[in-house]
């Protein structure tokens, strides 16, 4: 991977392609989380981040998969952050809108809306964290890094990468006993 | 520092591991749908200006002598009223070598931090003349600013690495896709003034330049019998590289 993002960094575009090829899946989680798995403008927001890098290969600084991985992470914030701000500048959508997911017809409602619920207390929880917290669990959980991984693309030690890890598990475990207390 | 090395050397318990696991579930993988879809975008992407055209050969270390050299010059151009005529100038006016000129040597003379807003200054001035020709239906006019614009944000991208603020450079991004977004939307006004043919752009060439087709030579007519037809060659041109069909995808999206 090495010598692939140094050739990258030469201009070597077929060497881009094969990384990006091997961070898609990460990155794709990333902006997934980020936006709601069933946003249909993921796709989209993970295009422009691969398109994006394409066009500031020369701020990728260091020679190796954490810098690479690091970089490309802050350029698919920039694009999230980018849409975010967009879809709350348009106007709302129409209730027609077809690209809306299908619900099928004999799913249980019930358990749907207790699952999105739970869903969006623990999302809401993570994004409550420290921003050293949310970007350990963000790359730990979310886009499946090992912790050697983790501290290399945050350039911590292993050590405080679990450190920091296991805090934000115990405050996340935390928010949601607190919340299914409220509900009781 | 013994309390983190504590918790660094402590395992992860099984509820933390089921919280973990129930956290990667609040993301999802690309189909494979997706993921082609996603490659196929990247391939299809256009590697992106580097602007050579505009950079000055020499490093840090004939700057001395360009920012000497930079500032007699602009003496020099604006004590006959030159460099003034020539900062408006168009790329079919004669002009446009002198103001293409000035701008090297500004940004040569300038501070390495000033550089991406000045480059930045260049492209929103371009896209500007490129409204006003468009408006005046000079497309093949608007076409070469915005070609030139698109150096511009090229090289204010290079140059965004010599910036150390983060809230400079983030306003400088926003900036850089303020100007790329205006030149995206104008280039768009140029291609369909020419797919109509636009009486303004008469002369403009097509975005894909039309490709001779090979003549293959045809067989000689002898007296010997007929033998089995050999199939010709396939020679018509394809555009993509490989064998490999594109996918109908966006490869340039308005950021």
């Amino acid at each position: 991977v090495d010598k692939l993002v140094a050739a990258a960094r030469g201009g070597d575009r077929e060497a881009l392609e094969t990384l990006f090829e091997g961070a898609l899946s990460p990155i794709y989680r990333y902006v997934a989380f980020k936006l709601g798995t069933t946003n249909t403008d993921v796709e989209d927001v993970v295009q422009e981040t691969f398109i994006g890098a394409i066009g500031s290969i020369s701020r990728l600084r260091g020679d190796n998969e954490p810098a690479l991985m690091s970089w490309l992470l802050s350029i698919a914030r920039f694009k999230v952050a980018d849409h975010l701000r967009a879809r709350y500048n348009r106007p709302a959508e129409s209730l027609d809108d077809d690209t809306r997911p299908e619900v099928p017809g004999r799913t249980n409602v019930e358990a749907l809306v207790i699952q999105s619920t739970q869903d969006q207390v623990l999302r809401d929880a993570i994004h409550e964290l420290t921003p050293e917290q949310e970007e350990v669990v963000t790359l730990r959980f979310l886009m499946g890094y090992e912790i050697e991984q983790v501290a290399g693309i945050v350039g911590r030690t292993e050590g405080a990468v679990k450190a920091l890890q296991h805090r934000a598990l115990a405050t996340l475990r935390r928010r949601l006993d607190e919340e299914i207390m409220a509900w009781a | 520092v013994g309390v983190e090395d504590d918790l660094g050397q402590a395992e992860p318990n099984p509820d933390e591991m089921a919280l973990g696991a129930r956290i990667a579930e609040l993301a999802q993988d690309p189909s494979d749908g997706a993921r082609a879809r996603i490659m196929a975008a990247v391939r299809n992407a256009p590697t992106p200006a580097t602007a050579t055209r505009r950079r000055i050969a020499g490093g840090s270390r004939w700057r001395p002598v360009l920012v000497g050299f930079g500032t007699a010059a602009l003496l020099l151009f604006a004590s006959v009223g030159a460099l003034a005529a020539s900062s408006d100038a168009l790329p079919n006016s004669p002009a446009y070598k002198l103001r293409l000129f000035e701008e090297n040597v500004r940004v040569a003379v300038a501070d390495p931090r000033e550089k991406p807003r000045l480059h930045l200054q260049f492209a929103a001035e371009r896209v500007r003349q490129a409204k006003e020709q468009i408006r005046r239906g000079g497309a093949r006019v608007a076409a070469e600013l915005l070609s030139d614009c698109k150096h511009d944000l090229a090289e204010a991208e290079a140059e965004l690495l010599a910036t150390d603020d983060p809230a400079e450079e983030r306003a400088l991004e926003e900036e850089h896709d303020r100007v790329e977004s205006d030149a995206v939307i104008q280039q768009a006004q140029v291609e369909t003034i020419v797919d109509r043919g636009g009486a303004g752009s008469p002369t403009l060439e097509p975005k894909i330049p039309s490709r001779e087709v090979p003549v293959v030579p045809a067989p000689q007519a002898t007296s010997s019998p007929p033998t089995e037809p050999v199939p010709s060659p396939d020679t018509s041109p394809s555009p993509f590289p490989d064998s490999t069909p594109a996918a109908p995808v966006d490869a340039n999206p308005t950021p």
